[in-house]
């Protein structure tokens, strides 16, 4: 454990009573309540934090907030290891584990800096020119890159992320409001007040674990915490304000929603009492004030990457928010006004600092204020190299021309820490999300909204390029009054106070007349050492220069080629210096070179965080039937159908699936079973036109369909396909209960509402799911008929008071039932229909009836075997491919009338040899065809397609023998004849014979009987 | 009779939570009942309203009402869900108004609903905060006040949300989907501090 060398002995906004122990790559280190896990590396003197992406280069800290792109670091370990977090975003909490990456064995001694002795090699293009295009032997282009891959694989990327299962939880909440404000800032906090005081639901979200934004940076106990105080009183009693901290708006989207992620545990070791980790927000506002700041711009020169280069105004950041200083011998560079505030600060903290400014005058108040604080103001200087092994040691400093060209050859003064400023860039990624693009404006020398700025997202403060601090607490309040009464509709009566702007800091404004100048060179242009542009990706000033030799001078272009502003960076730090160096290069000015566009997100989202508790068995909801826990009690196997959970057979003993099956069908033919097919869709079709609809949709007629019977039908889509199959009962006279198999109920019941909503909205018909309504119980077997008889009363079931096709209404066990006499088995069968709620009550009966039939229950895979024994179609054959033709299904087409599909499904092409027809394969041997195999004649080579697919495969007890359903070209000329079936990824070809696909009793003497 | 046995028969309810803080006070409770008799009537134009209009003055509902207010009367419900249906539910019993079945079936056909849908009341002082994390809409009172339905989904699956009184939501779930829904809503409610509780 070490002291805390850079702390200093009182100030900034940490809770020094209580000591945090932070653990950075095995080393201890102390932090207090209101530390981040930069500043207490900073505190602790721990500098290099990270080692860069390519070369290697120790990294420090470099700023104070999400645009963070040195200090990624890895955090915590197991489940929850999270790579690439910018060290600043961190909340410090007592037990912290944080590591450096990129790096081995650490940060400190990193073998990989080996690399930066291949850094001309590393440029920009390095991938695409090494790997992609000389040949080396027989080693060239992909094969070249395939040979290499599996190193470079090893050595790309940073951090490490964990195969292991994330153990905590997250949630995603939907907030609706009349004006979100994103940023707790000056602007922000202002906007949201303005806001609030109109009446309107306001929704303030700031990144931070503590509101005010850049006011943490002021000095404490002054007139800006007095006011930062006011204003949370406020926000924090007022009923109609939420505020999310910890919370980064993320992304802008269509129709004014907004994603936000909230860290509800980042700040803990792990999630306390159920607590999620973090928490998506999904917000859909009527306005949004964005105020969101701006992120202050590095300058570019020579080791501008090295520990203890910061950006000037994130020094100031350290300094008064958390008390540390991480250097005695400052150099400060700057080119606008912002920086003076720092050196002021700096100086009192008692650093010796020297300020170089780029311009060769300021206004009297900031030089006479820096001389009280006895800085050495260099005007027309800039600095263009720093150096030092791991840490700043000095820097070369110098006149500059107007051009950023040291004069001369400068001078090498001392310095421990450098700030720099480059200017500032407004925050504009969520405005732009939803396709604006920004201007330029030159006196600010930065890219700011559009002029017009009106419509529901409004930029406030610095987002909006405003740099004098009445301009934006007054911008921002009038922004919020507007947006308040305006989501509340115009007119309304507001009664705002206005809010008296703060007069701290008054001295400076960042876009008052900044210098252009942000790239210092000698005076051939040339950065002394690696100047970084990105720092993250370790895309460098010459990367830039490259870029543009090689003809890459479009933005997008430029920023695809040299990977610069891409990942976590998105352009915050990055974007404005490479494009100024390009418009250097190109010799335009930078509004017409240009600037790229921002996506979402903003700053890196967790999957978790997206996915919330739609994860594991929460992937997507199931769907049980009524008897669903029975099935559960019984042991029987479960498979998931759909969205549906069925079981799929009922293991006794120490059986498998095939001895169980084959056991349960078996059965069936010799006994009787049943089987839940409550998953069948079921839809009512009422109305006086039902008969005239079912008519238009069934390919066969339904006008003469009598009360107490049922048809099965076949639907086709307009394109003359076959879309579903099913039984259909009339109920009554203007009522008919439509079934459709488990798969294509939804899909059904949108095609029925289609054409009576679009095709046919004359008709009289309404249709409703009524799937959940009924449980439905197939009973099969020789032996049906008597367990029915047994137990159904109030019903005459003999084979002539019910016979095939109809349905009687009867009572099991006191309940309600409907038995309708229909067969997909192939045997003697009835389905038996009863409300859901009563669904156990009836299938315990049923049960408790059987016995002496010796009824089993039987599952999918033998109600599978028994349909395909029984040559019967299902899903597998119905695949949105097929046509009546194919499945030999074209006799139940009417020719009287039309019906959907009617007309193109004659089209030519639809019909021919060359169409692939339903068949049945009887398997050669013992080992059976799997779904999928593809259909080839005995002889010949197997190439391309084949001659069709197998559909359905089953062991078939009842023929002893392995047989399958399959579609096979030509097939009803082809009986007789052996083909192959061909799985070519398990290199398996079995023979089979074609045959008739009623393998199992034919003439349906078992079924009708 | 038979008792309806619900598809939620084996989930323990209800389930309490105390908001997350250490109060003993109870600021949520999830709990499923039976749905009682849930009828849909639907029709075509004016026929229709002419069809249910005397049902309605029966059962002291005020005409159809609209797509987003339910009318209430002494345990009934009237839901609007579409300009010619309406679903009439009846919360303490499973057998519907006698006086549906007088309706003419050629203008207005009657369709049992009552076991295709499962009834769960989310109730107490967070239960709108419960909400924001299983549905979209927009739950703030006055976009969505006491009395106001809204046909919505839940988790990627059909749900009739009604703000039955103050704090209280009633959810009529897909019965085949309520085991699922119900972990769900338990997944979701577990942050906010749910204890143990007797079945």
């Amino acid at each position: 454990m070490t002291i805390q060398p850079n702390r200093l002995p009182e100030g900034g906004r940490i809770d020094r009573s209580q000591v945090h122990l932070v653990t950075f790559d095995g080393r201890q280190l102390l932090a207090h309540p209101g530390d981040t896990l930069a500043s207490t590396m900073l505190a602790n003197d721990e500098l290099t934090v990270a080692r860069s992406f390519k070369y290697h280069r120790p990294r420090g800290v470099m700023s104070a907030g999400s645009e963070e792109t040195n200090a990624l670091v890895g955090l915590r370990k197991d489940g929850r290891t999270e790579p690439n977090t910018p060290a600043p975003r961190i909340e410090a909490f007592d037990g912290l584990q944080a590591s450096g990456q990129n790096a081995w064995p650490n940060v400190r001694l990193d073998i990989g800096a080996i690399n930066q002795l291949f850094g001309p090699a590393l440029a920009a293009g390095f991938y695409y020119k090494t790997f992609m295009g000389p040949v080396i032997g027989p080693l060239k282009g992909t094969r070249f890159w395939m040979f290499c891959e599996h190193v470079i694989r090893r050595a790309a990327g940073m951090g490490k992320a964990t195969y292991l299962s994330d153990p905590d939880s997250y949630e995603v909440v939907n907030a609706h409001c009349d004006v979100l404000v994103v940023g707790g800032g000056l602007a922000g906090l202002a906007a949201a007040e303005a806001a609030a005081q109109t009446g309107a639901d306001v929704i303030l979200a700031d990144e931070d674990f503590e509101l005010g934004g850049s006011l943490l940076s002021e000095p404490t106990d002054g007139e800006s915490d007095t006011w930062l105080a006011a204003r949370k009183e406020r926000l924090l009693q007022s009923d109609n304000v939420q505020v999310l901290s910890r919370t980064t708006v993320f992304g802008a989207y269509d129709n004014n929603v907004y994603g936000a992620v909230e860290r509800c545990s980042d700040h803990l070791s792990e999630p306390r009492d159920h607590q999620v980790r973090q928490r998506y927000w999904r917000i859909r506002t009527k306005q949004c004030i964005l105020a969101s700041g701006a992120i202050e711009r590095p300058l570019v020169f020579g080791g501008n990457d090295k520990p203890g280069v910061f950006l000037a105004s994130a020094l100031r950041t350290y300094l008064n928010r958390f008390a540390v200083l991480p250097g005695r011998e400052v150099v400060i560079a700057t080119n606008n006004d912002s920086a003076y505030l720092t050196a002021i600060d700096v100086a009192h903290a008692g650093a010796r600092v020297t300020l170089l400014d780029t311009r060769s005058s300021v206004p009297e108040a900031l030089s006479t204020a820096l001389a009280a604080a006895n800085v050495e103001l260099e005007l027309g200087r800039g600095l263009l190299a720093a150096h030092g092994r791991g840490r700043v040691k000095s820097a070369t400093v110098g006149s500059i021309d107007s051009l950023g060209r040291l004069q001369g050859t400068g001078r090498v003064i001392n310095c421990s820490v450098i700030g720099m400023s480059g200017g500032w860039s407004p925050t504009l990624h969520l405005w732009s999300h939803p396709g604006r693009k920004p201007t330029f404006n030159s006196s600010a020398n930065c890219f700011v909204p559009e002029p017009s700025n009106t419509g529901s997202l409004q930029c406030v403060g610095a987002a909006a390029g405003h740099g004098a601090i009445d301009e934006i607490v007054s911008g921002a309040a009038n922004a919020g009054k507007n947006a308040g009464e305006a989501a509340r509709a115009a007119g309304s009566a507001s009664t705002a106070h206005s809010l008296a702007p703060p007069s701290f800091s008054q001295i400076v404004d960042w876009s008052r007349e900044p210098a252009r100048t942000s790239i210092v060179t000698n005076t051939k242009g040339e950065t002394k050492g690696k100047a970084f542009v990105d720092f993250q990706h370790d895309v460098t000033l010459s990367d830039i220069d490259l870029a543009h030799l090689e003809g890459f001078i479009s933005v997008e272009h430029l920023k695809r080629y040299t990977t610069s502003g891409m990942a976590i960076d998105q352009g915050k730090t990055s974007n404005f210096n490479a494009l100024s160096r390009m418009a250097q290069r190109r010799q335009a000015d930078i509004e017409a070179t240009g600037t790229t566009t921002f996506r979402p997100p903003y700053t890196p989202v967790s999957f978790g965080a997206i996915v919330g508790h739609e994860t594991g068995p929460h992937f997507a909801p199931t769907r049980h039937t009524a008897l669903h826990q029975w099935h559960v009690d019984q042991g029987a196997s479960m498979i998931d159908a759909g969205a549906w959970v069925r079981p799929r057979y009922y293991p006794r003993g120490g059986e498998g699936m095939d001895e169980a099956y084959r056991r349960e069908a078996a059965h069936v033919r010799e006994h009787v079973g049943m089987v839940d097919v409550s998953t069948l869709g079921k839809i009512a079709v009422q109305g006086p036109d039902a008969a005239e609809f079912l008519n238009r949709v069934y390919v066969n007629g339904w006008k003469t369909l009598a009360i107490g019977r049922l048809r099965y039908g076949i639907m086709l889509r307009e394109d003359g396909f076959v879309m579903d199959d099913g039984a259909t009962a009339r109920l009554g006279e203007h009522d008919y209960l439509m079934s459709t198999t488990t798969t294509n109920a939804g899909p059904v019941l949108a095609h029925l509402e289609y054409l009576l909503q679009v095709a046919w909205p004359d008709l009289k018909v309404h249709v409703t799911s009524v799937t959940d309504q009924w449980a439905a119980i197939a009973v099969a077997g020789p032996k049906s008929r008597q367990l029915l008889q047994d137990v159904v009363t109030g019903a005459d079931l003999s084979a002539t008071g019910l016979p095939n096709n109809h349905f009687v209404l009867g009572e099991i066990n006191g309940v309600d039932v409907r038995v309708h006499r229909m067969s997909y088995s192939g045997e003697l069968a009835y389905e038996v229909y009863v409300v859901s709620g009563h669904g156990l009550h009836v299938w315990q009966a049923l049960e408790s009836a059987g016995a002496p039939h010796e009824l089993i229950p039987y599952g999918t895979e033998s109600m599978g075997t028994l349909r395909i024994e029984k040559g019967h179609i299902a899903g597998p054959e119905i695949d949105g491919r097929t046509t009546l033709q194919d499945l030999m299904l074209e006799k139940f087409a009417s020719s009287k009338k039309p019906f959907i599909g009617s007309v193109l499904c004659h089209r030519t092409e639809l019909s021919g040899p060359h169409r692939e027809s339903l068949v049945g394969l009887e398997i050669v041997g013992d080992v059976g065809a799997k779904p999928g195999m593809l259909l080839f004649p005995r002889h010949g080579d197997p190439t391309g397609h084949g001659d069709g697919f197998v559909s359905s495969t089953t062991y078939a007890p009842a023929l002893n023998k392995y047989i399958a359903l399959g579609l096979l070209k030509n097939g009803r000329e082809r009986q007789g004849e052996v083909i192959r079936c061909i799985d070519f990824l398990s290199d398996q070809t079995l023979e089979a014979k074609v045959v008739s696909h009623h393998f199992f009793d034919p003439e349906g003497e078992r079924q009708n009987g | 009779m038979v008792d309806v046995r619900s598809p939620l028969a084996h989930c323990k309810t209800p389930l309490l939570a105390r908001g997350g803080s250490m109060a003993d006070a109870i600021e949520l409770k999830i709990s499923h009942a039976s749905i009682g008799s849930l009828v849909q009537i639907a029709g075509w134009g004016a026929a229709f309203t002419e069809a249910v209009t005397p049902l309605l003055h029966e059962l002291d509902l005020d005409g159809l009402g609209d797509f987003h207010q339910a009318q209430t009367s002494e345990g009934r419900v009237c839901f609007r869900i579409a300009p010619t249906r309406l679903l009439i539910w009846t919360m303490d019993s499973q057998v519907a108004p006698a006086s549906i079945s007088d309706i003419d079936a050629a203008s207005a056909p009657i369709l049992d609903l009552s076991h295709s849908r499962v009834r769960v009341t989310i109730e107490g002082s967070i239960a709108r905060t419960l909400l924001t994390r299983l549905s979209t809409i927009d739950l703030r009172l006055q976009s969505f006040p006491v009395g106001a339905f809204s046909q919505t989904t839940i988790h990627h699956t059909s749900a009739l949300i009604f703000h039955s009184q103050e704090n209280q939501y009633e959810l009529l779930l897909p019965s085949s989907y309520a085991g699922s829904l119900w972990d769900y809503i338990g997944l979701a409610a577990k942050p906010f501090g749910l204890i143990d509780s007797k079945p």
